[in-house]
């Protein structure tokens, strides 16, 4: 079957009787176009064929001793035929177009992405100010004139955006990345960490430190003043010659920090083990009542870890119109004395110490001396662990 | 030129064995949904297999289609060309 076929229209006829092969093939002879021809049992062929054709096989049919008869007319004119007597049909399927296409002009739901710290509901309202809000024609909205828009409103921001999904629109917008107003507002850079100044770069500012001092936390390194001009002194050095103004100072301050931190382990620990059974309560909370659906029967286990999951069924605009499902489930557990011996103790002491140290550590450092050493813990049965760890790190903040 | 347009054989064509094509036939013999029987210029050729349909039939091509069994041809003609 061709496109021009759709057009034209066809018609799908059976073929009944004896000899139907010999009018398919007149047929054919004829230059007919015959196409989908089936048969369940050899009796009856079903076959499509045109509608100029379809008198030619009724005849060619006749003459071979079976009947041709219309099963079915399909194709365009077929189908306008029927349309003409469902004016009414007709009507409600252009209605219904036509108003698939007026309410697809409009925009019928806004959404914000945000990429910085923005409060959605801010950036809703200036967008419905600029024009994008649901309701709005889709073809009054100009995107480039929404960026100008919402970049003169908001100065941090670094780029806005219309996204056109439908009738939905997604506004996205981007905070400027960078230096913020304060970041960038003139101080002076000071010692995070006590240490001994290892190295120092000074890129703007003035140094108050030299390498080998030792410093404590918070003490200067780094003023934020900055000289326009200098003289020479009556000595042949470089000095000052002008009022400073403040600046915000930069620069590499590196010192050696050393740190401390302990870690204890028993040599007997208690330790609470799964034993893999479990009870399972479920209860139906409805507006405040609840409503025990299974479990909750039996003695409770000695030693048990509770489990609750909440899932709402309901939630209706008072707070007290809830319908919620409340899962809880106990976990058997056992306890089992777990004895460590003094080197096991001693290790896993080194790992808390370690541990306990690690928050303290800034992001990047590099270790020059690390060592552990017991200490006294008062108690015998508990192995107490201290770490000494010395690093050289940038300890410049402001 | 080619033997079959030549000598006015007729040329099979098998995709898998969901479709066949044959060419240079003289009309359908016989047809149910299990068996195909074509008239082709030196005897008939037999398509055997399950719900078979003619998709396409015209004076140049009879395009067939279902699940082909096999495809023979026929008894009579390979009679004949042995006796030759």
């Amino acid at each position: 079957m061709k496109m021009k076929d759709l057009f034209k229209g066809y018609v799908w006829i059976c073929l009944e009787g004896q000899n139907q092969q010999k009018a398919v093939n007149m047929a054919m002879a004829r230059g007919m176009a015959v196409w989908d021809v089936s048969s369940r049992d050899g009796a009856r062929w079903e076959l499509k064929t045109t509608v100029e054709g379809f008198k030619a096989m009724a005849r060619l049919a006749r003459r071979s001793g079976c009947r041709a008869r219309v099963l079915r007319k399909e194709g365009m004119p077929f189908l306008l035929r029927r349309l003409r007597r469902r004016k009414a049909f007709v009507a409600g399927a252009v209605i219904f177009c036509a108003g698939l296409f007026v309410l697809s002009r409009f925009v019928w739901s806004v959404d914000v992405k945000i990429s910085g710290d923005y409060d959605p509901g801010l950036i809703l309202r200036a967008a419905e100010r600029y024009g994008v809000y649901p309701g709005c024609l889709r073809t009054s909205l100009n995107a480039g004139r929404f960026q100008e828009s919402m970049l003169a409103a908001f100065p941090d921001m670094s780029w806005a955006g219309l996204h056109f999904q439908g009738t939905h629109i997604l506004v996205e917008v981007v905070e400027k990345i960078g230096e913020s107003p304060d970041q960038a507002a003139p101080g002076d850079m000071v010692a995070g960490e006590a240490g001994v100044i290892q190295e120092i770069l000074v890129l703007k500012g003035v140094g108050r430190v030299r390498e080998g001092d030792r410093v404590a936390a918070g003490q200067v390194l780094i003023e934020g003043l900055f000289y326009p001009k200098y003289k020479w002194s009556p000595e042949g050095r470089l000095i000052p010659d002008s009022e400073p103004s403040r600046v915000q100072s930069q620069g590499i301050v590196r010192a050696l920090v050393t740190r401390e931190s302990y870690g204890e382990c028993p040599l007997e620990e208690v330790e609470m083990i799964e034993t893999g059974k479990e009870k399972v309560e479920r209860i139906l909370v409805v507006f405040n009542r609840p409503i025990r659906l299974t479990g909750g029967g039996g003695p409770d286990f000695e030693f048990a870890r509770r489990v609750s999951e909440r899932k709402i069924v309901f939630k209706g605009r008072n707070p007290e119109q809830i319908i919620e499902l409340n899962t809880v489930i106990q976990k058997e557990q056992e306890r089992v004395i777990r004895s460590r011996g003094l080197d096991g103790a001693y290790e896993e002491a080194q790992a808390r110490a370690f541990a306990n140290m690690e928050a303290r550590l800034p992001d990047e450092y590099q270790v020059t001396e690390k060592y552990y050493s017991m200490e006294p813990s008062g108690d015998e049965g508990i192995i107490k662990v201290q770490l000494t760890l010395v690093t050289v790190e940038d300890i410049g903040t402001r | 030129m080619s033997q079959d347009a030549l000598l006015d054989l007729p040329k099979v064509v098998m995709t898998g064995r969901f479709w066949a094509g044959i060419e240079n036939h003289r009309g359908i013999v016989e047809y149910s949904a299990d068996k195909i029987r074509i008239a082709v210029n030196s005897g008939e050729i037999g398509i055997h297999g399950r719900n078979l349909t003619i998709e396409r039939f015209n004076r140049d091509e009879i395009a067939i289609e279902g699940l082909i069994f096999s495809v023979d041809f026929g008894v009579p003609y390979l009679e004949e060309e042995v006796s030759q």
